[in-house]
């Protein structure tokens, strides 16, 4: 009886959260995929049409593209950001001159306001006003302007560099904190066996730190997948379709070209990837992985 | 002492109950505006109009032009519409099927009316024949050259799409001077300029009962064919580049010819007094230029909201107001008593090429009115990218995008 009283106690603590998750996440969440299966007409009513969206989806022109973007984006992300991450907290990790200097900077671009990093980044890379090309020019690296973010060969990855170059210090510091974690006896007696520093590296950092990479990671890939605001702001998603995500194109089919029911479609196909990734994530932490 | 303290009673309670009634009749409309437009004399004209209508109250807002269209569909699904805004023609069909803006013919009187150009009227009437907005902002395009520049070079002013491909070629010399700037970014831009060179070649967007697309036909594969040609002589990076930076690469002297509205001309003389900028038609086949028009409308609350929003509507479009703005914004007026002041102020003696602008009035076409227009105009928008790209000829990318927007036209139907 004392039990069961604790239990009620305790899931009385627990209510107002699930309330308010059942009002911002599951409510909202069964309506997107209700309105999937409808179509809106201009004076706002709804028709069901089945499964049309979704067929419609997979018939887009463009939606292997907006997919192979919405991949490389995601994963290019997650290598440029844990792996640049991974990079700084070892550096940090060492005692160096200035090392707390060196931390302030490196803390910049995460503290830049986000619309305003990606638009100077966007500046950055105009092809006839931007510091990159002038350098480059500078240098007599090129001889013509690069056509850098309206080339559909390298836009995608122009954004994910800037966006990366936001994303590096959260991971850098997530790292860092992993790294601290490591015990340092278990170094000393590498030394004692006369380990090198790769094998110190690959026989105790990385194994230890890899819970926080796995983590780190899943983060990585659910906020660069979700990203929409670098995107729009650098590219919207041009030229023609060269960077235009899954988000970005629900975006535009949901508020630019008021298709609702098509945008619900693609946001449950996004949701289905998010859980597929969050499955992998809650699937390593049972097996305690990711510590 | 007694007496005095309840008359005093009686007296704040008797004020307080007149006051409270006052406050009671007090309606405050919510009025919005895109991009800043006239919110540096909104306090002047909200303070004014609040002292001429007492009672009515203004509460004014700006949103960003990108985010109009999703704004006010946001607020109109939520029940809760402003009373009044300014809006993009192009929006209206959709609003009036959505139940959301109501007729203006009840309000307008023939006066007022009859002041506004039958061209712009003729714009938001809508097929059941009735009036759903009135002009708020008109401009046309036309093209400015650098005539000192042409002249060093011994170049004419273009008057055909050979002697702009020319002109473009001969003046070309990067990274001095790019041939022609051009807005390849933004489909909302791009059409723009195709269309000037769609519709000076007789080609249209549309069927004239709008159900298929016709800008595929020989005119259309001609215009972009021609700009095609055109785009080895535009700036680096015009794929990614919108009007806007058209518009500051003609102020850096970078293009010798821009089609933009007069506020370029007035800007960049203002800036550059040595420079000789002449305006002109498009040098296309056919006399055209392109129209731009928003529209205020009014959105279905109370009968007493939409009265008092028309008022505001009305007051806002005094002359005093317009001209000032007019000229602040490079808009051409779309009342014919507006043109009348506008043209009586030094600013148009000062630039009297902006007078062209206002005669281009009777050639102008508009951006097409039908509720997928946005997305046709992006499917446009890319194929033309895909052509400059290389990825696809003229005719392909202008057929594709046909295809693609007919079948959205025959599901709509």
């Amino acid at each position: 009886m004392k039990e069961l009283k604790e239990k009620l106690t305790n899931l009385t603590f627990i209510i107002p959260l699930a309330i308010v998750f059942l009002l911002i996440i599951i409510i909202p969440f069964i309506q997107v995929i209700k309105l999937s299966f409808f179509k809106e007409s201009l004076d706002g009513s709804l028709t069901f049409v089945g499964l049309r969206n979704y067929i419609r989806l997979f018939q887009q022109a463009n939606f292997t593209e907006i997919l192979f973007n919405t991949l490389t984006f995601t994963f290019g992300g997650v290598l440029l950001k844990v792996g640049g991450g991974f990079i700084l907290a070892l550096i940090l990790y060492k005692n160096f001159r200035f090392k707390n200097l060196f931390m302030l900077i490196v803390l910049i671009p995460w503290a830049i306001p986000f619309s305003i990093s990606h638009i100077s980044w966007r500046w950055m890379y105009n092809a006839l006003y931007g510091h990159i090309n002038s350098l480059l020019m500078h240098l007599n690296i090129i001889q013509v302007p690069i056509e850098w973010l309206s080339n559909p060969n390298f836009s995608l990855w122009g954004v994910l560099i800037a966006n990366s170059w936001t994303g590096v210090p959260f991971c850098a510091f997530a790292i860092l904190a992993g790294l601290y974690y490591i015990p340092l006896d278990l170094y000393e007696a590498a030394d004692i066996d006369g380990a090198n520093s790769l094998q110190k590296f690959f026989s105790i950092t990385l194994p230890l730190v890899k819970p926080v990479l796995l983590l780190v990671s899943a983060l990585a890939a659910i906020w660069t997948f979700n990203n929409f605001g670098a995107i729009w702001l650098m590219t919207q998603g041009g030229p023609v379709d060269s960077s235009t995500t899954l988000i970005v194109n629900i975006y535009r089919n949901a508020f630019e070209f008021n298709r609702p029911g098509y945008a619900s479609a693609l946001s449950v196909l996004s949701a289905i990837f998010l859980i597929v990734l969050t499955s992998y994530y809650v699937f390593y932490g049972r097996k305690g992985d990711l510590g | 002492m007694k007496k005095a303290l309840l008359l005093s009673i009686f007296v704040v309670l008797v004020l307080s109950m007149l006051f409270g009634v006052a406050f009671a009749k007090d309606i405050t409309i919510e009025y919005i505006t895109l991009g800043d437009v006239q919110m540096d004399i909104m306090d002047e004209m909200v303070s004014q109009f609040e002292s001429e209508n007492p009672g009515i109250k203004v509460k004014a807002e700006s949103w960003p032009f990108r985010e109009a269209y999703t704004k006010y569909v946001i607020r109109i699904k939520a029940g809760n519409p402003p009373d009044c805004g300014y809006m993009f023609v192009t929006n209206l069909s959709e609003f009036k099927e959505r139940g959301a803006i109501v007729p203006l013919d009840d309000y307008i009187s023939a006066t007022f009316k009859q002041d506004f150009y039958e061209v712009l009227l003729d714009r938001v009437t809508l097929e059941d024949g009735k009036l759903y907005a009135i002009p708020a902002w008109f401009s046309t395009r036309l093209f400015m050259y650098r005539k000192d520049i042409l002249d060093e070079k011994g170049i004419d002013i273009p008057k055909t799409p050979e002697d702009l491909l020319n002109m473009a070629q001969a003046l070309h010399d990067p990274p001095e001077m790019y041939g022609i700037a051009f807005p390849a970014g933004p489909p909302r831009h791009i059409f723009r300029w195709f269309g000037i060179q769609l519709w000076g070649r007789g080609g249209d967007y549309f069927t004239p009962d709008m159900k298929k697309v016709a800008f595929n036909d020989e005119a259309g594969v001609e215009a972009l064919t021609f700009l095609n040609e055109l785009k080895e002589y535009f700036q680096p990076g015009y794929l990614g580049e919108d009007e806007h930076e058209v518009e500051r690469l003609f102020y850096a002297g970078l293009t010798p010819v821009t089609q933009l509205y007069y506020r370029v001309l007035t800007g960049a003389t203002a800036e550059h007094p040595d420079w000789d900028v002449v305006v002109d038609f498009p040098p296309v086949p056919n006399r055209v230029t392109l129209g731009i028009m928003d529209a205020f409308s009014l959105f279905k609350t109370t009968p007493e909201r939409q009265e008092a929003a028309w008022k505001w509507l009305e007051f806002i479009h005094r002359n005093e107001y317009r001209v000032k703005s007019n000229m602040q914004l490079g808009f051409n007026p779309v009342k014919k008593s507006t043109t009348f002041d506008f043209m009586q102020t030094d600013f148009v003696k000062k630039y009297p090429e902006i007078q062209k602008f206002f005669d281009a009035t009777p050639y102008a076409n508009f951006e097409p009115i039908h509720p997928l227009w946005r997305q046709i105009q992006d499917i446009i928008g890319r194929s033309i990218q895909e052509c400059f790209l290389g990825d696809l000829t003229p005719k392909e990318a202008l057929d594709a995008a046909a295809e693609e927007s007919n079948k959205l036209l025959a599901d709509f139907e």
